[in-house]
């Protein structure tokens, strides 16, 4: 894929977030190009979720821009950013947990309508909603289970609810923080095999926090690595492998555990 | 086993395309699982709401005492109060502390107009209910930003500094010995209150049950699932929210005026904390988040005041050793309710029912 003509759909001029003494992320100017998937690794404490949680609103930055498909949106809620465009997963499951299933999508979908402030007609008045939802739940595998409640899938097709309820909202760009964090075995192909639908299925910018390194070098078009809050390398996975700062930073611990 | 149409045309037509199986699957659900209420569009809850509120329709022409009249007539007032709580309380996830605030601008409202300024009653409940409304957007406005309990004291205090107003405003309210409507020429008879009271709680009842089950009433439910949530997929929670309590607002506002029009004297009783506490202990007995659970709070703990705080009871029990002085002062009973619902019945009467009703109904099977 040719990317190096394609605008850049996300950026950040020398963002940065202190708490108290503490600097999380620091002075990080990044951009992702439209369509790019962009992996974020670094150990523990490196800034990943809170450069996270900057990009989707859910704090102010200390100082830095955010820039949104050419709009600063810097100070803007969380809700509008979602509006906008940018969906966010949590390393924490953040679904409705004694909702069904069917609703926990439906209302991502319902979100985008106009008729969300209908106060009068039932929610079966707008049967579109519920279509929309049950196509989604296909696509994240959890067809057939839309009637349980939420909270009784395992923790990995709560993960796949997650990414579902995001897609519903058909946004430009995806954050996944850690999809595969805290997951079994057993559920971890089942969350790659989700996340690579959605890269197939294209259309879609997605960043990805992750620990998992062989999932981050299969799917990603590039990989930022993070340290104490700043960026210290961006490239394509194969110059990140290569990097020997990003070796003696991260990837040399994991090898060595994962081995 | 992965039956999905991942297309190349991008994410539209990926996302929104049904299988087969899908569709089947669907199709099912809306004659099940998706269909609210029966082939009636009434819930079995609904039915039963639907059947007393026409037999309390009937009830005065049979003939009924005005002291029935006028203890029905406070029952249904206090259903619709904890109906309005049970909104916020129980489907938008809202502590509120100080409902006594919009239960108290409503009684004032049509009290005031009508005494200090010569309206007539309909005119000064039309601008109750304007003022209810705004007054809960106001409120939603300064006091949404904090959550939880935070929330809950910003509500308090705003109930307990218009309490204290409608006190020492001496020459407005006349303080605590509170404005008589007897006096006025419009004041409705008990049977007409009645059928306000009447009205109210059925229109609270019916109209809330269409509003919880409405776009917007779902967003509400899911800001109390997870509020985080709710934000990151689009939704504006504070506007929610304030609309949430507007609409309550002005529900509880319209069950102060026929609490007026029924005691015939408005007094800052009505903004006292004792009314803000009832809808909670109500809406808690009964069953949060489910609106029949409020009728059955309401209903329960109103036939108890009367019974327990009737001068037959009370003298009945004046002679009995040890529980008798207890017995005789229904606050302290109310009291002891409330702690062994909350050690006992934490889920409340609707929510204990839900949990256990497998198990009963295996019981009473057995028992058949």
């Amino acid at each position: 894929m040719n990317t190096t003509n394609q605008s850049n759909i996300l950026q950040t001029e020398g963002l940065s977030r202190t708490f108290g003494g503490q600097v999380a992320v620091n002075g990080v100017s990044l951009a992702v190009r439209e369509g790019e998937f962009k992996s974020i690794i670094g150990p523990n404490g490196a800034g990943k979720t809170t450069l996270f949680n900057l990009i989707s609103g859910m704090m102010p930055p200390s100082a830095g821009r955010i820039i949104f498909e050419g709009r600063d949106i810097t100070g803007r809620p969380a809700f509008y950013r979602s509006k906008l465009g940018i969906g966010r997963s949590f390393q924490m499951t953040t679904i409705f947990p004694n909702l069904t299933v069917l609703e926990n999508a439906r209302l991502a979908v319902q979100s985008r309508e106009p008729h969300a402030f209908n106060f009068w007609q039932p929610v079966t008045r707008f049967g579109r909603d519920e279509e929309k939802a049950f196509a989604i739940l296909e696509m994240v595998m959890l067809g057939g289970r839309e009637l349980q409640a939420a909270q009784t899938l395992s923790h990995g097709d709560k993960r796949k609810l997650e990414i579902g309820i995001l897609l519903a909202t058909n946004p430009r760009l995806l954050l996944l923080d850690e999809p595969t964090a805290g997951m079994s075995r057993d559920d971890v192909p089942g969350i790659i095999e989700v996340v690579q639908r959605i890269k197939r299925a294209g259309g879609r910018t997605v960043m990805l926090v992750e620990h998992k390194m062989d999932m981050v070098m299969s799917v990603s078009d590039s990989v930022m690595v993070m340290h104490y809050g700043e960026m210290i390398a961006d490239g394509s996975p194969q110059e990140i492998a290569r990097n020997e700062t990003v070796q003696s930073a991260y990837l040399g611990g994991y090898t060595e555990r994962a081995g | 086993m992965i039956n999905v149409n991942v297309t190349e045309k991008g994410p539209e037509a990926a996302n929104f395309e049904l299988s087969p199986a899908a569709r089947q699957r669907l199709d099912k659900a809306r004659l099940t699982a998706l269909r609210p209420g029966g082939r009636l569009g009434f819930t079995p809850a609904g039915m039963v709401i639907a059947i007393a509120s026409l037999v309390l329709l009937v009830l005065p022409m049979l003939g009924l005492a005005q002291t029935n009249t006028r203890l029905i007539s406070q029952v249904l007032i206090f259903v619709a109060f904890a109906l309005s709580y049970d909104l916020l309380f129980g489907f938008t996830g809202i502590f509120s502390f100080g409902h006594s605030l919009f239960f108290g601008v409503g009684a004032y409202s049509v009290a005031l107009c009508s005494l200090n300024l010569g309206w007539p009653m309909w005119a000064g409940a039309i601008l109750g209910v304007v003022l209810c409304g705004l007054l809960g957007i106001f409120t939603g406005f300064v006091s949404l930003r904090v959550q939880g309990v935070f929330f809950a004291m910003v509500t308090l205090a705003m109930a307990t500094t218009a309490h204290s107003l409608s006190g020492r405003l001496v020459e407005i309210t006349k303080g605590d010995e509170g404005l008589s409507l007897i006096q006025a020429a419009d004041a409705p008879d008990s049977t007409t209150v009645y059928y306000m009271a009447l009205i109210l709680a059925v229109v609270a009842y019916f109209g809330l049950s269409r509003l919880i089950n409405s776009p917007l009433g779902r967003v509400l439910v899911s800001i109390r699932e997870n509020e985080r949530r709710a934000e990151m997929i689009g939704y504006n929670v504070l506007r929610y929210k304030i609309v949430a309590l507007a609409f309550s607002a002005v529900i509880a506002g319209l069950a102060g005026m026929v609490f007026a029009f029924r005691n015939g004297i408005v007094n800052p009783g009505v903004l006292s904390t004792d009314i803000s506490l009832l809808p909670l202990l109500m809406v808690i007995l009964g069953g949060s988040g489910t609106l029949y659970g409020a009728v059955l709070g309401a209903v329960v703990i109103q036939s108890l005041n009367f019974t327990l705080s009737s001068r037959e009871f009370v003298e009945s029990v004046r002679g009995w050793a040890v529980v008798g002085p207890i017995l005789e002062h229904w606050l302290l009973l109310l009291g002891l309710i409330y702690v062994l619902i909350v050690l006992f019945l934490p889920y409340g009467i609707v929510g204990t029912w839900r949990l256990h009703r497998h198990r009963l109904s295996g019981f009473f099977k057995k028992a058949a």
